[in-house]
């Protein structure tokens, strides 16, 4: 059971891959995994808007140490048997550490409180594989198994971490409906809700500590790093569970010895079977690989077992300067003998190394900062990212195919040799003739690379300087499909799904599906293509691979060259438009994926350097972004209908935009003195100002704050905490003037105006103006009904007023 | 529920469709609560635009919290927080003034406002209402009582401010045949409303004409943009702006006599980016609803004024005179011309006279 490298230990990323060796390191040749570390790691820390972190704050506070330094030590006694030696008492026991004997000062039996803390990964690679229940409900079925005086936590986690609850017995009783958890975002961020838990757990008085963790083990999205786990893994006393969910058929590919496994976007992110056999060592973790779902039961009863097998030993250790420190513990029983895996602990000093926010236990943007979040900055849209490729630390893939190089940041394919590349099987009839020998041997074969946030409207544009090697000869007649042609460009909306890429290549023309070039061609002529490449595992085999669908088939462009050129992406809801050279060659509408990273690819036998990457967030309003239809509970006129004939009106909607309003109660008392003063002098010079002259009111509301922004907000979903993607800001309402009267504007959304009635008659309105804050959400779980929704701000003592409910859009209507 | 759609040609492939949906706000269902000093009400649009096959080719949803206060269903932790500020009481309950203090009565708490505003004061339990606004005169000992009655009365006669009656919005389409349907929601009761969308292809080689949407208001262009930049609501919502007016897309099309009613329209020549002498008549017609018979033909229109030189369209608001017209149902027609022989064919939105 106790397990560090499973054979089929499984990652579930949705990340599949056809894996091969280069130069002895792990290449997951067209793995998609879903976040950014590859996709989206784009949890934004410090005011980011896209993947946002909807758990940063503003201030960042200081690491964890244990508020006692009491050091504990969990051990098991077995007999000669094998069987777990009962009856023992603390005079049986010595305890040295380093060698020096140390003087028990806490002893159980098993039989002492534990407070347990149950994690679970609701990412959707852990969804797919089953439902295997929200934390609650998992801690609710190890409550049932673990004794009565054990305090039991539960959190969900995905690339963000849900809220940290505790499991009442009442719960057990009564335990209402169950709660699926959302599928979580794009992959996990293990670590980091590790350390969230146990940072959660330093505030209990029990000596005894567990952490649970249900995961699949692939860590895309933390702000900490392994080594920085485990160090704040020894220096604590929670032990650590991990029971890691089984395979799927891709990690037959893995390598489960390689440390690095490296994705799609030649991210390198820890071996998920390494991980857990490090964590196994080196901070002394269990750890179980049920065979199936169905053994999660087994698992936690096995965990329980032990917990309740332990004896638990404690004393205070004599400050040292050493890191590490060694403990031992000796049974004087014959014939017994003590297991135990945290032998090696650490100074609480070690958890230095881990740093959250201020006043809670949310890992701190601050101090582990992605790194592209420096180039990052606000512009009038939105977030802005920028990376001229002048600082080779800014977190693009560094490997002898894609790497920072002079100029900017080069993908290459050349110099690859045939045998480096695994050849996917060539299907029947692809067109692809013998005589196109200037490319065999790499033309099937691609590299790509990207990184950054994860965008959802957006403009993103590059330079490019490509060298397409030996191009296609002049009139081969060589059919060219998009995969085979040499060709670079953009990747974007890259998700676990898949993505879009932009390709261009020289060509003169394009006709009966012959891509040609003529060599006079090159500096005036190229040719683009769209394709999405959609990410699909083989049922049978397992074997990943992309499935590329033409969009925009090649057309040729004039007046540009393909190996210097401008590109160009403007992507706004489902519609996607090219341009070359700021020229706009194209438009078209695909909404297959609906978000992702940039990144650039470059398709054999090419090399291309790319340069001065800008991203630029735009506008809310985009065509198809419309806020989830809100219904209020079922209605007579609406319950009372059969089946009409009328067919039901759908809106299928992914993006949730929540008006919050912040104040702040300390200055409620200003409010009367200065609000209503002011107020009146704005509506007396609404009525004195011609029509002609804009109204400009004036914030008279003192008690809003101001200055907010995205990451100071949390948002929750039934109680999970869902990503913000976006955050605007706007008047609540403005007044109108026109040739009927006067009235009032509202709008809570960016797509539409509400017209209030006409108060002509009226010439005495006080009105504040008033600013809103506009939150918006992708729903991790869209399902049937109405969730709550509710809205939580890291600063103190503040007044949060939200929307707090959003129903589906599949609400059936019919009249 | 009234619904109004015009399509205007944008600088794509596509038609940018205007919709308007009209509704009577009085019958909206809402409700005050006076424990929490809070307007439950929230109006819901959604709209779904469909292929003739049935598919969806665009859709839009909205909804607003018509709240007295921004409390949603919170309660009025604001403002009784704010009353607290003032008072320095705790665990009072909400009351409603007048300016005069006098009790069972209704008010303001600012005499500048009138009866056009309401606000709250606590009773300190030794009757003494210690929130006295400026310029008032301050209660005696339990001059104050609860009248929720009263109060109700109150907070329903404010009605008019926070409560919608209009919606307006805009989607991006190819052109093709399609079926509009919206539907209004106040959380008891459904409006639903449809209408056919046809968006005609365009060349860009020939005159053509837009949709000629009925408006009956219009505000000054330039005041109309300052506002909504700062206001920052629907940021890319294209006005339709003509000479310097903004003209708002009518939802209902029935006007009465002596009320405004104009006709806006676009026109698009691409002979002027040739040849910008081109010029560019606009002949108008009213008929009766069946378009048998023409009921009054007004005088061209040469559309030089109203020439956009930035898109080089031609963006035209005309009055429509109803008034000689008797009650019942009509068509306006609209068609454009060029001094190159070129002619659009008659393009039509219909009205009635009440």
């Amino acid at each position: 059971m106790h397990h560090p490298r499973h054979a089929a230990f499984t990652r579930a990323t949705h990340s599949l891959r056809a894996v091969r060796r280069t130069s002895g390191r792990l290449l997951i040749a067209f793995a998609i995994s879903v976040g950014c570390a590859f996709v989206c790691l784009a949890r934004g820390s410090d005011g980011l808007s896209f993947c946002g972190q909807p758990t940063s704050a503003a201030q960042s506070g200081g690491p964890i140490r244990s508020q006692v330094d009491l050091q504990t030590v969990d051990v098991q006694v077995k007999d000669k048997k094998g069987t777990d030696a009962k009856g023992l008492t603390a005079s049986d026991f010595t305890v040295r550490e380093d060698g020096n004997p140390q003087k028990i000062a806490f002893f159980d039996t098993g039989n002492g409180p534990v407070s347990v803390a149950v994690l679970v990964d609701s990412s959707s690679s852990m969804v797919r594989k089953g439902h295997l229940g929200s934390a609650q409900e998992i801690a609710a079925r190890f409550m049932r198994i673990a004794r009565s005086g054990d305090q039991i936590w539960a959190m969900d986690f995905t690339e963000w971490t849900g809220p940290f609850e505790e499991v009442t017995a009442r719960q057990l009783s009564n335990p209402g409906p169950v709660n699926v958890p959302a599928a979580g975002g794009q992959g996990s961020a293990v670590y980091d809700a590790i350390a969230t838990a146990i940072c959660h757990l330093r505030d209990s008085k029990d000596p005894r500590q567990a952490i649970i963790v249900i995961t699949d083990g692939v860590d895309e999205h933390s702000r900490i790093s392994l080594d920085q786990l485990i160090d704040l893994v020894r220096s604590q006393r929670a032990q650590l569970f991990l029971i890691g969910f089984p395979s799927r058929p891709e990690f037959r590919f893995f390598d489960h010895t390689a440390p690095k496994v490296t994705l799609v976007t030649g991210h390198d992110i820890d071996n998920p079977d390494v991980v857990f056999e490090r964590l196994a060592k080196e901070a002394g973790a269990e750890t179980f690989i049920p065979k199936s779902e169905s053994g999660l039961q087994d698992a936690l009863k096995a965990v329980s077992n032990l917990l309740e097998a332990e004896y638990t030993l404690a004393y205070y250790p004599q400050k040292t300067s050493r890191k590490l420190r060694r403990i031992e513990v000796k049974v004087d029983r014959r014939g017994a003998r003590v297991l135990t895996s945290r032998f090696l602990v650490a100074n609480s000093d070690s958890a230095d190394t881990v740093h959250f926010v201020k006043g809670a236990c949310v890992v701190s943007p601050k101090f582990h900062p992605y790194s592209y979040e420096s180039h990052l900055t606000n512009g009038p849209g939105g977030t802005v990212y920028r990376d001229g490729f002048s600082d080779p630390n800014s977190g693009w893939p560094q490997h002898p195919d894609s790497h920072y190089a002079p100029g900017g940041y080069e993908l290459s394919t050349i110099e690859r040799t045939s045998a480096d590349i695994t050849q996917p099987q060539m299907t029947p009839g692809s067109g692809m003739s013998s005589s196109s020998t200037t490319i065999r041997g790499t033309y099937r074969d691609n590299v790509v690379a990207s990184w950054g946030p994860s965008w959802w409207n957006f403009r993103v544009s590059a330079s490019m300087k490509a060298l397409f090697r030996r191009p296609p000869p002049v009139n081969s007649r060589v059919q060219f499909s998009h995969s085979v042609h040499p060709a670079a460009g953009l990747v974007f909306r890259m998700n676990e799904k898949g993505y879009y890429a932009l390709l261009v290549s020289p060509a003169s023309e394009f006709k009966k599906n012959e891509l040609v070039s003529r060599p006079g061609d090159y500096k005036k002529k190229l040719a683009f293509e769209v394709v999405a490449m959609t990410f699909q595992v083989d049922s049978t085999t397992g074997r990943p691979s992309f499935v590329p669908s033409v969009i925009v088939p090649w057309i040729v462009v004039d007046g540009a060259s393909a190996m210097d050129a401008q590109l160009t992406v403007d992507d706004v809801g489902d519609h996607i438009t090219i341009f070359v050279n700021g020229r706009q060659v194209g438009s078209v509408h695909d909404r297959r994926f609906t978000e992702g990273c940039v990144g650039f690819t470059v398709l054999a036998p090419t090399s291309a350097t790319f340069g001065n990457l800008l991203v630029e967030q735009t506008s809310l309003s985009a065509p198809d972004t419309s806020v989830a239809f809100a219904q209020e509970k079922p209605s007579p006129s609406d319950s009372g209908q059969a089946a009409a004939t009328a067919p039901p009106v759908t809106v299928e909607s992914n993006l949730v935009l929540v008006p919050v309003f912040v104040y702040d109660p300390a200055r409620m008392a200003q409010a009367p003195k200065e609000e209503l003063p002011c107020a009146r002098a704005d509506v007396t010079a609404l009525f004195k100002i011609p029509s002609t002259e804009p109204y400009l009111p004036t914030d008279c509301d003192v008690t809003e704050v101001h200055g907010l922004t995205i990451k100071d907000f949390r948002l929750f979903q039934d109680g999970t905490e869902q990503r913000i993607v976006k955050m605007d800001s706007g008047d609540w309402w403005t007044l109108v003037r026109d040739n009927l009267g006067w009235h009032m504007q509202s709008s809570d959304a960016p797509g539409g105006i509400w017209d209030l009635s006409e108060l002509s008659t009226i010439k005495r309105v006080p009105v504040l103006n008033r600013e809103f804050q506009r939150l918006a959400y992708v729903p991790n779980s869209p399902k049937e009904g109405c969730h709550r929704i509710s809205v939580q701000v890291d600063r103190p003592n503040l007044l949060v007023f939200a929307r707090n409910e959003y129903c589906t859009g599949q609400t059936r209507l019919t009249l | 529920m009234s619904l109004q759609t015009a399509a205007f040609r944008t600088s794509g492939d596509e038609s940018r469709v205007d919709v308007s949906v009209q509704f009577p706000w009085n019958d909206l269902y809402r409700k005050w609560d006076t424990s929490s000093w809070t307007l439950y009400a929230r109006i819901a649009v959604m709209g779904i635009v469909r292929r003739t096959d049935g598919s969806i080719a665009a859709r839009f949803s909205d909804l607003l919290y018509p709240s007295y206060w921004p409390t949603f269903d919170q309660g009025g932790t604001k403002f009784i927080a704010w009353e607290k500020g003032t008072s320095k009481l705790s665990g009072g309950i909400p009351r409603q003034l007048n300016g005069a203090y006098s009790s069972l009565s209704l008010g303001s708490s600012d005499s500048y406002f009138g009866n056009d505003t309401l606000a709250l004061a606590f009773h300190d339990g030794a009757g003494t209402a210690t929130f006295a606004p400026a310029g008032s005169v301050a209660p005696g000992a339990g001059d104050i009582k609860p009248d929720l009655a009263s109060v109700e009365t109150a907070l329903d006669s404010s009605d008019p401010f926070w409560i919608p009656t209009r919606y307006k919005t805009q989607f991006d389409l190819p052109p093709g045949e399609y079926k509009l349907e919206v539907v209004l929601s106040d959380g008891w009761n459904l409006g639903r409303a449809e209408m056919p969308l046809t968006l005609a292809p365009y060349d860009r080689k020939e005159l053509a004409l837009s949709s000629v949407a009925l408006c009956r208001r219009l505000r000054d262009a330039d005041a109309a943009a300052k506002e909504a930049a700062v206001a920052n609501f629907a940021p890319q919502y294209v006005p339709l702006v003509s000479n310097d007016a903004e003209f708002s897309l009518a939802a209902d099309t029935t006007f009465e006599k002596d009320s405004q009613f104009f006709a806006y329209f676009e026109v698009y020549e691409p002979l002027l980016a040739r040849n910008p002498a081109t010029s560019v008549k606009v002949q108008m017609r009213i008929l009766d609803a069946d378009g048998g018979t023409v009921k009054a033909e007004l005088a061209p229109v040469d559309a030089a004024p109203y020439e956009d030189s930035d898109t080089g369209m031609f963006r035209i608001a005309q009055t429509i005179p109803i008034r000689q017209l008797p009650k019942g149902a009509y068509r306006l027609e609209v068609r454009a011309q060029d001094s190159a022989g070129g002619i659009t064919t008659w393009r039509a939105a219909d009205f009635k006279v009440d």
